[in-house]
């Protein structure tokens, strides 16, 4: 084994000359105890093994070269090279055909093993694609790709093979691909019931406080039993206006989410001073807990101001919902590329940044607190999309939570203005 | 308080036109109800009345309708009631002639303020001076002063100020302003009219950033306050 791969290893040249040299050197060394006419067939086996390895080229060079070496060193007189004697055509022919028998011979063997090696690779190639394909749920474009890039480099023969495979496992991925999208379909359907479920309970209960607390106060205002003193009486008409503004706000809300579901919320934008529609917001929600910082050299907002203010109320109204009493909201907004944004900052309990985009969604609620039905949010990320816009959650260094509003903007040259 | 005005109150729910009926003359006015856009029109030619306050939603057409009618023959304010989600609604009735609008759910008392505004103004001529405020506006030479100092106006931004002051307190909508400033070949064109009436209320508010005159109805238009 050892000589094979060494045969291998060197150039055929070199082989060549080491292997004559041998046979060389074994028929001088047996000159001894034997008549040299008959060491001629040491040579054979020398041509054998080169044609072998080497091919028929090599094999056939060997047979003269073996023929003017045993003539040279070997036929008298020695040392020349006498080519008119006739042993000399006898052993030429012998190693010429026993060159080509050789070669041709292995030229054979070789190519059965490359074949049989280059089926054994193809196998592997293609257990191991399939292996992984059906592992990983490859799509089935995926599997389409690889069968390309398999396909290109395969010869003829194999690339009918691996047609047939690839086919099959193509059959496999579509029909799978046929489930998960049934099973999908059916899951969004679960969902979306699910959510219409979670919709009717949370507006019942939104809707049942404020109903409570009114048919209360209305029932004591109008009761004969019932003693009020005029504070009493002024206090249960406080009571009736804001929860009637309550449910007022509630009913404004669904409707903009089932418009914004619909799609049917559709904008009209125009260019607004940012500086007016956080007035505008602010001015709805009470001024006295939120404190505005809004340089006025903003460029102007490409936007539906109506569908911004009811965004900038939501997120005013949820950031003092959720602030201390007596923490000031901050309002700010700033430049940024083609845009500008609005940051409220309240000092709430604050927001995990794994729920900051869930928040977001309808009728989701942040942790603990269990105020509204969590449409507020949504609503304003709703309004924000819808208007080219967008809104993100992170919660503030220090305690509380920053509400990012990016809405598209516009510098307005001082000569559109004249 | 008796004013003695005569409203035509025009809904199509008996209920709230009952409760806004009662509500009104307790205020003092005279009331007379509808409760259709026929019934509407027939009752203000019959007993021409001196405000409207009219749903936009009737029976057997829009309040649109009812407005585009009643302003061929009467100047008569009209208040228009809207609900949310009716905003175009609202505003076809304000190009269409309303000169002011409530949105459903209202308190008694912003209509209350709403209609007496109304009365105020269709009994009011125009003035060559207007003040209001700091604000001096003189219509004849062109000139506006804030607080004394000559304060100099593009003329779109004056054109805007003379339109909204010549009719204080009406709500007049982006459209009638692009109309009347711009000329009748505007009137779609919005993009500007808000950068432009920021520009003004810099000029001529104190505090920008709280309007005490020139006011935004946002999704309707601008009024000027006195």
């Amino acid at each position: 084994m050892r000589a094979r791969s060494a045969l291998n290893a060197v150039p055929p040249i070199v082989g060549t000359i080491v292997v004559l040299a041998a046979a060389t050197g074994i028929v001088y060394a047996l000159r001894p105890v034997a008549p040299t006419l008959s060491l001629g067939v040491v040579y054979t086996p020398a041509v054998l093994i080169i044609a072998a390895f080497y091919g028929m080229a090599f094999g056939i060079g060997a047979a003269f070269a073996s023929m003017l070496a045993f003539n040279f060193f070997f036929l008298a007189p020695v040392h020349t090279l006498t080519l008119a004697d006739g042993r000399n055509w006898a052993a030429l022919a012998v190693y010429v055909v026993s060159a080509v028998i050789a070669s041709e011979l292995a030229a054979q063997a070789r190519r059965r093993a490359a074949e049989a090696s280059q089926r054994e690779r193809e196998a592997v190639l293609l257990a191991d694609t399939a292996a992984e394909l059906l592992h990983r749920d490859a799509a089935v474009d995926e599997i389409r790709a690889r069968a390309d890039s398999v396909l290109r480099d395969a010869d003829e023969r194999a690339r009918t093979r691996f047609d047939a495979a690839f086919g099959a496992l193509l059959e496999v991925a579509e029909e799978r691909e046929q489930l998960e999208e049934q099973a999908r379909e059916a899951e969004a359907l679960r969902r979306s019931d699910a959510v219409k479920t979670t919709i009717i309970q949370a507006v019942s209960h939104d809707f049942r406080t404020p109903l409570a607390t009114m048919t209360a106060a209305l029932g004591g205002l109008s009761s004969g039993e019932v003693a009020l003193s005029s504070e009493d009486r002024a206090e249960l008409f406080e009571a009736l206006g804001s929860e009637l503004a309550r449910l007022t706000r509630l009913v404004e809300n669904l409707l903009d989410l089932s418009r914004l579901q619909a799609a049917a919320a559709v904008p009209h934008p125009e260019l607004w001073d940012v500086a007016e529609l956080v007035t505008l917001a602010v001015d709805e929600v009470g001024r006295g807990s939120v404190t505005v910082q809004v340089p006025d050299d903003l460029p102007a907002a490409r936007v539906d101001a109506t569908q911004v203010q009811r965004a900038l109320v939501n997120l005013l109204e949820n950031a003092l919902k959720f602030s201390g009493s007596g923490v000031p909201v901050t309002v700010t907004a700033r430049e940024s590329e083609r845009s500008v944004t609005i940051e409220i900052d309240d000092r709430g309990h604050g927001i995990r940044p794994d729920e900051a985009e869930a928040l977001l969604e309808p009728f989701a609620r942040g942790g603990a607190v269990g105020q509204g039905a969590g449409l507020g949010l949504a609503i304003a990320h709703g309004f924000a999309l819808a208007n080219g816009g967008a809104l993100s959650l992170a919660p503030r260094e220090g305690g509380g939570t920053r509400a990012s509003l990016t809405l598209p903007a516009e510098r307005v040259s001082a000569e559109a203005l004249q | 308080m008796s004013t003695g005005a005569r409203v035509l109150v025009v809904d199509d729910e008996p209920q709230f036109l009952r409760a806004l009926a009662t509500n009104l003359r307790g205020a003092g006015y005279e009331v007379e109800t509808a409760i259709s856009a026929g019934e509407a029109i027939t009752a203000a030619g019959l007993n021409s009345p001196d405000a409207v306050i009219l749903d936009l939603v009737l029976p057997d057409g829009r309040g649109t309708e009812v407005c585009r009618e009643l302003r061929q023959w009467s100047t008569a304010p009209i208040i228009v009631v809207s609900a949310v989600g009716d905003e175009d609604e609202k505003i076809a009735a304000l190009d269409a002639g309303a000169d002011d609008y409530v949105t459903k759910p209202f308190a008694i008392g912003e209509l209350l303020a709403r209609l007496r505004a109304a009365l105020r103004r269709s009994s009011t001529g125009g003035e060559p001076v207007i003040v209001f405020g700091d604000v001096r506006l003189d219509l004849e030479k062109q000139s506006v002063e804030v607080a004394g100092r000559h304060v100099h106006l593009t003329p779109h931004e004056f054109g805007i100020l003379r339109l909204l002051a010549s009719n204080p307190g009406k709500l007049l909508t982006h459209r009638t302003i692009l109309r009347e400033v711009w000329g009748p070949a505007y009137g779609d064109e919005s993009n500007y009219l808000h950068v432009y009436v920021s520009q003004l209320r810099r000029k001529i508010e104190p505090d920008p950033s709280s309007p005490r005159h020139l006011l935004t109805e946002p999704g309707a238009g601008y009024r000027l306050v006195l």
